[in-house]
């Protein structure tokens, strides 16, 4: 939001709207280069103090048919994985907007052992909240703590701060993100 | 000042330690409960005992919302892990089943309204909202027409606020006639209550066991969770004093919550 007054709100819409016109535009394999090293930084921190094993940002496609991977730490190996809109909870999340926690996550007939199978892994607990930039929803921040076999015991779960955390994470990088578009848009040199 | 000195009450209502009593003893009996949600598994072994009195969804058909027999379904299993947490605290409470969240959890506007409407036509008395309606101006109205029915016709609404800060402007939990509930950090059952944001009172509603569809069980945190276990509350009070309306409960469900304090709050 730029300031209320009246002799600069007319350039605010139109700032707002070439936002979101960049932000539209941008695919999954654009938006790779736009977090950069401080929202690396940022997620492995977060990662670290919420106790997750991995975090992910997911970006829409173009046509809203799927999920990309974009980002994840510790291990990029997983960037690139596509999951589509009508599967998992990550999807669950981008649909109704609203933030999810799930400890014991594989008992959720909702929850995608897509991932799990290809990644020989088991989820053990979940959370995943809305991302958004130019002022939409764009995608979803996901994390997850992992157990090694269905039958091993369960890592110590979530609770509702390490879910505060992430969001708050998506809005920092919401903002990094936005600022990152004005300068490109704009032309200015920093 | 509505309560007198502990043991003289006005006629038809309580005083402080009536409340708190019915709260702790009430069981629910003759109060209906509708859960605005995703419906409700009636087949689930932990609602073997539950009382469902209506099983309805509502869908939208080339343009129009259509009402339709649910059957005990529940399209994702939001609805059966809300009426487990109600079951819990109020077991004779009657539930209605209202399905407008679709197995993607998602709802629409008019949809919501049409359910709303239909639960207060059929006579319930609590509208348990485990949802919440981003705070745009845009959406403002068609909230608050049903939230003012509601109050005009007696249902108390209770509605779960945002999952991740109570001050986010939701519908309906920010409206000052709703029973606005946030997430308490805490394993106690008290309900806990703050004067200074439209969003009140607040509840456990993390890592909770809850009652999913297939018969079996999730550990789910979030609002959604907290807020059955005001509405359970409040049919327990109302087991015991049937009349109380709206106005009143914000005040005496206040009366028997503790007060909140920082330590509850989940952000750090």
């Amino acid at each position: 939001m730029i300031t209320p007054d009246p002799f600069l709100s007319e350039h605010s819409a139109a700032v707002e709207k070439a936002l979101a016109k960049a932000a539209a535009s941008i695919t999954p394999g654009d938006f790779r280069g736009l977090i950069g090293d401080p929202g690396g930084s940022m997620m492995r921190a977060i990662m670290e103090v919420v106790a997750a094993d991995s975090i992910s940002i997911w970006i829409a496609d173009l046509d809203e048919a799927n999920l990309v991977v974009t980002h994840t730490e510790p291990d990029p190996g997983f960037v690139g994985w596509s999951q589509s809109l009508n599967e998992g909870l990550t999807s669950l999340a981008y649909a109704s907007e609203q933030s999810l926690c799930e400890n014991r996550v594989y008992l959720n007939a909702a929850h995608s052992k897509r991932v799990d199978e290809a990644l020989g892994q088991v989820t053990a607990a979940m959370i995943v909240t809305p991302f958004y930039f130019g002022g939409s929803l764009q995608g979803v921040i996901s994390c997850v703590q992992l157990k090694a076999s269905p039958d091993a015991p369960d890592a110590a779960g979530f609770s509702a701060r390490s879910m505060n955390r992430i969001r708050r994470l998506s809005t920092v990088l919401e903002r990094l993100v936005n600022y990152r578009l004005l300068i490109h848009l704009y032309g200015i040199e920093l | 000042m509505i309560f007198q000195s502990p043991g003289t009450s006005l006629k038809g209502w309580p005083s402080l330690d009536e409340a708190r009593e019915a709260a702790r003893s009430g069981s629910g009996a003759g109060v209906r409960v509708a859960v605005i949600d995703s419906g409700v598994e009636q087949s689930h072994p932990r609602l073997a005992a539950l009382k469902i009195r209506d099983s309805v969804g509502f869908e939208e058909v080339d343009g129009l919302v259509k009402t339709v027999e649910n059957e005990g379904h529940d399209s994702y299993g939001h609805g059966t892990a809300v009426a487990g947490i109600i079951h819990e605290v109020a077991p004779e409470a009657e539930i209605g089943s209202f399905r407008v969240i679709d197995p993607r959890s998602v709802s629409r506007t008019h949809l919501i309204c049409a359910g709303v409407r239909e639960a207060i036509d059929r006579g319930y008395h609590i509208l348990n909202c485990s949802f919440g309606c981003r705070g745009l101006a845009k959406f403002i109205l068609p909230h608050k027409e049903w939230a003012d029915e509601a109050w005009l016709r007696g249902a108390h609404i209770v509605a779960a606020c945002s999952n991740t800060d109570s001050r986010e402007a939701e519908w309906p939990s920010h409206f000052a006639s709703v029973i606005g509930v946030d997430l308490a950090e805490t394993t106690s059952d008290d309900l806990f209550f703050r004067h200074d944001q439209l969003v009140s009172f607040s509840a456990r509603g993390e890592n909770v066991e809850v009652a999913w569809i297939g018969g079996g069980v999730q550990n789910q945190t979030g609002t959604s969770f907290a807020a059955p276990r005001v509405s359970g509350m409040i049919a327990r009070i109302l087991s015991v004093y049937p009349d109380i309306p709206p106005a009143m409960m914000h005040t005496i469900l206040s009366s028997v919550s503790e007060p909140w304090h920082p330590g509850l709050n989940s952000d750090w």
